[in-house]
């Protein structure tokens, strides 16, 4: 275990600098947004603390596009950049194996890593939805 | 300080897989008896830049690959590092005197790894069972010249040759893998058979596990082998990015340099080292221009040859590229050094001599610059297929060529897409690779002789003086008679210059000694391995040579 | 151009403009041909060669300036490319509406499910990845983002006070397309240009860096390939003057392009910088 940990402390943290950019843009945004609400005057004329609203109140929400975010990121990331930071750090994860079996033309093992890839971001991406309407139930009609 | 850089590149490069925790193996232990040290047998950890197949006889790839599967099957001899043949499933074997028949006396005390005893009918079987296969060109190991291999007795075999060809103790006996019968009789297809129930060898390691993915293999020493318990506990092979790095980080306990050559920068850090030990051989290995002949036009042209020969500077490659770890490509293929080296035409470096030889050719020049063009009005542009990871080479041969107005293109391929492009005659030109010009010269007659139709041939090339002495010094029993055949292929080749040899590039090896220190290149390359330092030998007896085991402590 | 102001935008467009330059002037400002062995090979850096030389003994400062070129190539091009034909796709999608509208967008979802970089790779080993298959491909696979944003508008404007009004005095579709709606889509195109543009140059250097570019043509990727194929390059100091100029290059030419898009955001979004949290 450890050794895992190890080797992926790198590669992970790569990866993690490279996707931490988007979801700080639209959480911003949705603070933004989310501190211009009528729920927050009706707080404060409660007497709610400053840090409770945002924090408790403003943040829960512009939370909800963070959850779709992941899903679209995860799928950005497996099917993406790791073919580079697996590359670099000789990391043997699929994106090195599919770089590897383009170079022996190795179409089977090509087809499997698409399908593999397919499957994951369409189980994220489902994951993703079944858990935004548990947080959101605005969004089940 | 050294362990702070070890630590870093531990880090740093994250080998994954293969790289133990930074400072859990600190050198500087190795030969105390406690935990931390190797106590007994060693286990040797290896890296390689990627898959060699699965180690079965039928579906290992190349030189590599033929390594790893030599360590789960015997053949009947093999050499030591003082490269003799060493009788090993045989205990010794009669040369007729024809030169046609050999019989081959079988060690009786010889099992299988599944218990089942050897016999010669599974030796014979074996020859057959090659010879009924179709293999890929990348499984080195192939009989030829054998046209009947008969069991006489339960050890006793006679093998009759089509040809009384002198290299069949080297490059038949000792290299062609026995196989059981009672395993492969039922196997139809042998190149389709990956499973690993099938790798019953009696080889001196069995296989504990083989990831294709991970190019990782992980071998572990029988102790029931037939010449005793191997020296060598375990041999780890993890897929390494770059392996003299990972060596350097402590993740593997060897490493070669790659096959392309090495400047002497990146083997500093070994020489100044003590706890290193740098092993080098030059002219085993050899990186040559393939011109596909059978595309006619330039490429069967002789001038057109010679004039590439002209204009690319082969001495600067070895400097430029190598930093002098090598020796520049002799156009009579056979390195110098090599013990049936002749000095041939060389074609020293000369654009002016090669633009004349061009323009003699009726190679035209419209403008006196760019690009010129064949009699029949071509553009001398070709295609060049090269290996993924040899660019500055490439770099090189491109920028002098394309001053005399020859301009290549080079498409990069993957180690095994270059060599099977190679063996298919799919290319116009390759720079490709030979691991066996440092062994017997009848290595020319595979690669120049027509008839020879062998993996690393040249395409459409035939010179019916050449095939002659190619078959000649193959019955040649005689060795000044032999070597005296030999140099004249070298002057014949050296003038048609049906192939070019760029660079011969040194070799390095560099090893951990606390680990493992009888590493050793073995002269003429065991069994059809190439020139590589893992003989199996000396994992199993500890030693350069000889048959007798080291002792654990020792 | 009032977002130019920006002090972010500023910036991109002052990197930018530099990287063009250095692209334009290469030849003249290049100290030595980036081809040439022009010194012993792996010498550190000096007053002759001022990021020293590679395995080969070419001029590394030399390649970094002539590696702009492909760069800006691609990236400049590919972006043309996505915006070209998301532009077409969106404006049309968005003003004909209905059926076309539908099949178009289902398309831009097909589109926009593909792994990228994984179909990247496979069409540059199999057909080779010269510039015009990169820009090509990479503008294909992006003109779907650029479709639907242009769409979104495209469906706003278009019941626009003015575009109706445009449309009721007998204007033709094209003279609408023209005078009224590539204007107002003016930001949106520049935006999406400048953001496809630093994909672009990241996707053409990650592919010349995994071997798969285009190895005739120097380009920074290809620099970082040739490097970290040099045994010993981790454990000499030669990657600080053979890696990490590269590598800057890069991220410059990268910024360049997002500073400039970022820059150019908050004006369809003025809520992301003005408001104080």
């Amino acid at each position: 275990m450890a050794d895992i940990a190890h080797h992926l402390f790198l590669p992970a943290t790569v990866m993690a600098l490279q996707f931490a950019g988007f979801p700080y843009l639209v959480m911003r945004a949705g603070m933004v947004s989310e501190l211009g609400s009528d729920y927050l005057v009706l707080g404060r004329a409660k007497g709610l603390s400053d840090r409770r609203l945002k924090y408790r109140y403003a943040a829960r929400n512009a939370l909800l596009p963070i959850v779709n975010l992941t899903g679209v990121q995860l799928g950005l990331a497996v099917s993406g950049v790791v073919i580079f930071v697996e590359t670099v750090f000789a990391y043997p994860g699929l994106g090195r194996l599919l770089f590897e079996a383009v170079g022996f033309q190795d179409y089977p093992t090509l087809q499997g890593c698409f399908l593999v890839l397919a499957l994951l971001v369409v189980g994220v991406n489902f994951l993703v939805d079944a858990a935004v309407a548990r947080l959101d139930p605005r969004t089940v009609t | 300080m050294v362990m702070d850089r070890r630590t870093f590149l531990t880090a740093a490069l994250g080998t994954a897989g293969v790289l133990a925790l930074g400072g859990c193996d600190d050198p500087d232990t190795a030969g105390d008896a406690g935990p931390s040290g190797p106590v007994g047998r060693p286990t040797i950890r290896l890296g390689a830049p990627q898959d060699f197949g699965f180690p079965s006889p039928f579906t290992y790839l190349a030189g590599p690959g033929y390594t790893r599967m030599s360590l789960l099957y015997d053949t009947l001899l093999w050499k030591d590092g003082s490269g003799q043949l060493l009788p090993w499933l045989a205990s010794r074997y009669e040369r007729s005197d024809d030169g046609r028949r050999y019989t081959f006396e079988l060690r009786d005390d010889v099992a299988w790894s599944d218990g089942v005893p050897l016999t010669a009918e599974d030796v014979a079987f074996t020859f057959g069972y090659f010879a009924a296969q179709t293999l890929s060109p990348t499984v080195l190991a192939q009989p030829n010249f054998v046209s009947e291999v008969r069991a006489t007795g339960d050890h006793t075999i006679e093998m009759t040759l089509d040809v009384a060809a002198v290299t069949f103790p080297e490059v038949i006996a000792a290299a062609i893998p026995i196989i059981p019968r009672h395993v492969w009789s039922n196997v139809a297809e042998a190149s389709k058979a990956q499973d690993p129930a099938v790798l019953v060898g009696t080889g001196p390691y069995r296989l504990e596990s083989y990831d294709r993915a991970q190019a990782s293999y992980l071998f572990a020493a029988r102790d029931d082998y037939f010449l005793g318990r191997p020296y060598v506990e375990r041999i780890e092979i993890t897929a390494v990015g770059n392996e003299l790095t990972a060596l350097l980080a402590g993740g593997i306990d060897a490493a070669g340099s790659a096959v392309t050559g090495v400047q002497p920068v990146a083997l500093g850090p070994f020489r100044d080292d003590p706890s290193y030990g740098l092993i080098e051989e030059t002219g085993g290995f050899a990186i040559p221009l393939y011109f596909n002949h059978s595309r006619g036009g330039a490429m069967a042209d002789v001038v057109f040859r010679r004039a590439c020969a002209l204009a690319i500077d082969r001495p600067n490659i070895v400097e430029r590229l190598l930093g002098g770890n090598g020796l520049p490509g002799n156009p009579g293929y056979l390195p110098p050094g090599h013990p049936f080296h002749v000095e041939v035409e060389q074609y020293p470096f000369d654009l002016e001599a090669a633009n004349q030889l061009l323009d003699s050719g009726g190679y035209t020049r419209p403008g006196g610059t760019g690009l010129r063009q064949a009699p029949d009005g071509t553009p001398l542009r070709f295609a060049v297929s090269v290996l993924n990871s040899l660019p500055a080479v490439v770099e090189l041969v491109l920028a002098t060529l394309s001053e005399v107005g020859i301009e290549l293109v080079p498409e990069s391929l993957s180690l095994p897409a270059l060599l099977g492009a190679r063996a298919r005659g799919d290319y116009e030109m390759t720079i490709n690779f030979d691991g066996g010009v440092g062994a017997d010269p009848d290595s020319m007659r595979r690669v120049y002789s027509a008839p020879a139709g062998g993996s690393t041939g040249v395409p459409g090339y035939a010179n019916p003086e050449l095939d002659d002495l190619a078959q000649r010094q193959l019955v040649t029993p005689d060795q000044a008679e032999r070597r005296a055949l030999i140099a004249r292929m070298q002057e014949i080749v050296a003038l048609d210059v049906p192939l070019l040899p760029l660079y011969y590039p040194t070799l390095y090896h560099a090893f951990d000694k606390s680990v493992f220190d009888a590493w050793y290149f073995t002269p003429g390359n065991a069994g059809v391995a190439g020139p590589f330092p893992y003989n199996k030998h000396a994992f199993i007896t500890g030693r350069i040579s000889g048959l007798d085991i080291r002792p654990v402590g020792d | 151009m009032k977002q130019l102001r920006e002090p972010m935008a500023l910036l991109g467009a002052a990197l930018l403009s530099l990287l063009v330059l250095v692209a334009v002037l290469a030849p003249v400002i290049a100290p030595y041909d980036p081809r040439d062995a022009v010194g012993p090979s792996l010498q550190a850096p000096t007053f002759a060669h001022l990021l020293g030389t590679n395995d080969l003994g070419q001029d590394i400062f030399s390649q970094i300036l002539w590696g702009t070129r492909p760069s800006l190539l691609v990236g400049v091009g590919a972006a043309t490319v996505a915006v070209g034909v998301g532009i077409a796709v969106g404006v049309g999608a968005g003003l004909r509406g209905g059926l076309a509208d539908t099949v178009a967008m289902r398309v831009v979802d097909v589109f926009l499910a593909l792994p990228v970089l994984p179909l990247l790779v496979l069409i540059a080993a199999l057909v080779g990845a010269g510039r015009a298959t990169l820009v090509l491909v990479i503008g294909l696979v992006r003109w779907p983002e650029v479709a639907r944003l242009t769409r979104g508008q495209t469906l706003s404007l278009r019941c626009r006070g003015y575009v109706e009004a445009s449309r009721e005095f007998g204007g033709g579709l094209g003279y609408v397309v023209r005078r009224h709606l590539l204007p107002a889509l003016g930001p949106l195109i520049t935006s999406s240009f400048v953001n496809v543009g630093a994909i672009a140059v990241l996707m053409e250097a990650g592919l010349a860096f995994l071997g798969l570019g285009d190895t005739t043509v120097i380009s920074w990727g290809l620099m970082l390939n040739r490097a970290l194929l040099f045994p010993g390059l981790y454990y000499s100091a030669l990657w600080t003057w053979w890696v990490l100029p590269a590598g800057f290059a890069i991220s410059l030419a990268v910024l360049g392009f997002t500073f400039l898009g970022v820059g150019l955001e908050p004006r369809f979004n003025p809520g992301w910088r003005r408001t104080k949290l």
